[in-house]
């Protein structure tokens, strides 16, 4: 069952994968994993008796800052890929899913989930293996590095049995009988983003990084975290500490086995194979929305916009679309926050406002794509192309700009700006988020992704990565300049023709990023998709 | 008999005209040269095996994919993605319906009727009475994603016919339908075309249905118009007076040797 579950997730997010190829069997991960090892391993061997020669003793000193790392990446390389990729998965396929009616128990379809998320994310401990044995050979301190990569292979499977026990939970937050739906969607986007967040925040690689050092440092301070038992057994061991050594082992492998035996009752206890019906109030036919009239969208371009603002908040597979930039914004701050001064300032700011054009375009990118089976309505439909692509538009500067502004709020009160900068900070991120909603319309309009398919990705993956380039790049560049002149200074942003200049040049962007999309939308909608 | 809104309306003669409309879609040649018509008031099936080519002709009916060649008029005019006014007059519901499934249907239908531009004055009488007639009344706040499949395939139906379009283009419109919502809307169906003078091109894989509520047929088979014609036209073709439809469709696209087949299977 594993190997048709990891068959199942290695060809469920990609368009076109032939099931007979090389990348779309299990095989593929196995060889990943065998060629990142050697790589790294080599690499790792080699480069350590380089620098063992160059100066003896100094991959030894290498070790207690290393070693301790590769347990807890094991859980975090799971939690966090799983948090973003498993959550998203269309609800429509998990309650459709096979083995729903198949004859398996709960412990048997949680040995092969877990099983299959630890394999599909197996590369990163199969890099760092190679890494470790390579270091741990120079350093004659094979079996430290051995235990520490066992350890990562048990933190694998530890995030995977955690998925597994929030996939359950989740799952039964929408579903449980049949109550109001107001109250179970905000039970669920409230429950996703602080799951989302805990876990980002205590896995973030700043704070991993933190308290691995902290651990070599000082010895095991992580006794009262669970998970960081692995590390504390690998630092133990450096130490020549057997007993916390012993200790530690122990309390990973009870911690593995409690973590099995949760993920199996939530599964038998919460996930419901069918979705129950879901109610709201009574709907009041003909609501007019005055705000969407307001800012100039007529009655069908306002009707499109609260429908898909409907689809956020309800559909679980565009949570992370809603979410992620709260998310991602929260922990740039976090990590920031040993950063004060005017510099602090300006790049928690920067951060803010790119975050934020990065949430116009996320939403923006997946506009069309989120239409799945949908899409047949823009076309059947009475509405111009123009109007459904200013109804996108709108759509996602609605939810943008909000998210932007609370970021935004969120900086200022930590890194207290100079008061006057202010309006400046604030017209900089609308233009950041504009200028990210357009970059992503323009990708949407040319590269969406309409497949069913459980894991839906709605814009093609490589194109969205060129976009989030794109939108760096120029939403970096933006924001940077638009900050600056903010702060007042340097004295050369605030010469009028450089200014009369930025300003050109910025809404020459705009307008040729606006036209590119236009063509494109129109060329989209002229044919429905075959 | 259900009471169910009234959708009069003025009509020109014809509803729908294909006129050698080929389509090709990579190495698949979908439609070949088909020409066919519907008038106003005419219920005309579309009947055919799998991949024949019958969503590919709706869908170039509705606008929405473009032939490679010959012209379609839709009540008289050429449709496509800027013909509004035409699209305001058709009514369309697919093979699978492809709701959004996160609204209610109360939601859905409004949403609907606000793409179709439907004054609010009256709306919620309107789609409230459809409901009763479909018996839907009761779930109409409930999101459409725990929706059965004929709830479903009842919310397209109301949605093709709240703005009272002058053509519907219904493909497998009775997939899922329960026996009595099946019968109301096969009555519905012929009260708008022969009473209300609408034309409704209608696609179905039962042939019952199709013998029992269309005034002509056109049989396509691997994307070329076989036949076209009444019920006893199609039989004297087939040389088959007196015989069921299932028997005149099976002789005219050739599908001989079931028995062999199911002898195959059945060892």
């Amino acid at each position: 069952m594993s190997r048709v579950l990891i068959s199942s997730q290695m060809r469920s997010g990609r368009a076109g994968t032939d099931p007979r190829g090389l990348f779309g069997r299990p095989v593929a991960i196995a060889l990943a994993d065998a060629a990142a090892f050697s790589l790294f391993f080599l690499f790792s061997y080699f480069g350590s008796e380089l620098l063992d020669n160059l100066q003896p003793g100094s991959v030894a000193g290498l070790l207690p800052g290393f070693l301790p790392f590769v347990p807890l990446l094991g859980v975090a390389a799971v939690l966090v890929g799983g948090l973003m990729f498993e959550f998203a998965q269309s609800a429509r396929f998990a309650t459709s899913d096979a083995v729903n009616w198949l004859p398996v128990t709960s412990q048997e379809y949680v040995v092969a989930s877990s099983t299959a998320l630890a394999a599909l994310y197996s590369f990163s401990i199969a890099l760092l293996a190679g890494v470790a044995l390579g270091i741990g050979l120079v350093a004659g301190a094979l079996p430290v590095a051995l235990l520490a990569v066992g350890l990562g292979v048990a933190g694998l499977f530890e995030g995977a049995l955690l998925i597994e026990v929030l996939r359950a939970l989740t799952q039964s937050m929408g579903t449980v009988g049949k109550r109001r739906g107001s109250a179970t969607l905000v039970v669920r986007a409230v429950g996703f983003l602080l799951v989302v967040l805990v876990f980002e925040l205590l896995f973030n690689p700043v704070v991993l990084f933190t308290l691995a050092k902290a651990l070599s440092d000082s010895g095991p301070v992580g006794l009262a975290i669970p998970f960081l038992w692995g590390s504390d057994a690998v630092t133990a061991v450096l130490r020549s500490d057997a007993p916390l050594a012993a200790a530690a082992i122990l309390g990973q492998a009870a911690l593995l086995a409690g973590t099995a035996y949760l993920a199996a009752r939530a599964r038998a206890r919460y996930w419901v194979p069918t979705g129950g019906e879901v109610e709201f109030e009574a709907h009041e036919f003909g609501t007019t929305h005055p705000f969407l009239a307001a800012v100039g969208l007529d009655r069908s371009e306002s009707a499109i916009v609260a429908k898909d603002l409907r689809g956020l908040v309800r559909r679980r597979e565009l949570l992370p679309v809603l979410l992620l930039p709260f998310v991602i914004g929260i922990v740039l701050l976090a990590e920031q926050e040993g950063n004060p001064g005017p510099a602090g300032a300006f790049v928690k700011l920067w951060l803010i406002a790119w975050v934020s054009g990065l949430s116009g375009l996320i939403l923006a990118a997946s506009s069309f794509g989120q239409e799945r089976r949908g899409l047949v309505h823009l076309y059947m439909l009475p509405v111009r192309p123009r109007s459904v692509l200013r109804a996108k538009a709108a759509g996602a500067l609605l939810v943008s700009l909000p998210i932007g502004l609370v970021l935004a709020t969120a900086g200022i009160l930590l890194s207290r700006p100079p008061l006057l900068s202010i309006p400046g900070v604030l017209v900089t991120l609308t233009v950041g988020i504009s200028e990210g909603t357009l970059i992503g319309l323009l990708f949407a309009t040319r590269f969406s992704d309409f497949q069913e398919r459980p894991r839906p990705q709605f814009v093609r993956p490589i194109p969205m990565l060129a976009a989030t380039g794109i939108q760096l790049l120029l939403g970096g560049v933006t924001v940077g300049v638009g900050l600056a002149l903010a702060f007042g200074g340097p004295t050369f942003l605030l010469d009028p023709v450089f200014l009369l200049g930025a300003v050109g040049v910025v809404g020459l962007v705009l307008a040729v990023l606006t036209y590119l999309t236009v063509r494109g939308g129109k060329r989209l909608l002229r044919e429905y998709p075959a | 008999m259900v009471a169910l809104p009234s959708t009069a309306v003025r009509l020109p003669r014809t509803a729908l005209e294909f006129a050698g409309v080929s389509k090709r879609y990579r190495d698949v040649e979908a439609l070949r040269s088909v020409s066919f018509g519907v008038g106003s008031g005419e219920v005309v099936g579309l009947l055919g095996p799998n991949g024949a080519g019958k969503s590919t002709a709706m869908k170039i009916a509705l606008g929405i994919v473009r032939p490679d060649a010959g012209t379609v008029r839709v009540l008289g005019g050429p449709i496509g993605p800027e013909s509004m006014d035409l699209k305001r007059q058709v009514g369309y519901v697919p093979e699978n319906p492809s709701l959004y499934e996160f609204l209610t249907a109360s939601e859905y239908l409004d949403f609907i009727a606000d793409m179709y531009d439907l004054p609010t004055a009256g709306r919620a009488e309107r789609v409230g009475s459809f409901l009763t007639a479909l018996e839907l009344a009761g779930h109409e706040n409930a999101m459409i994603s725990g929706y059965s499949q004929g709830m479903k395939q009842k919310v397209a139906l109301i949605a093709a016919l709240l703005h009272r379009p002058r053509l519907l283009v219904l493909d497998e419109p009775l997939n899922g339908l329960d026996p009595r919502s099946a019968r109301i809307v096969k009555e519905l169906l012929s009260s708008l075309a022969h009473r209300e003078g609408v034309g409704i091109l209608f696609s179905t894989h039962v042939l019952e249905i199709a013998q029992a509520i269309c005034d002509r047929i056109v049989i396509v088979h691997q994307g070329s118009v076989l036949a076209t014609g009444t019920v006893d036209a199609l039989r004297s073709r087939a040389g088959l007076p007196g015989s069921g439809l299932e028997e005149v469709f099976l002789s005219l696209t050739g599908t001989a040797g079931i028995g062999d087949i199911v002898a195959a299977l059945s060892h």
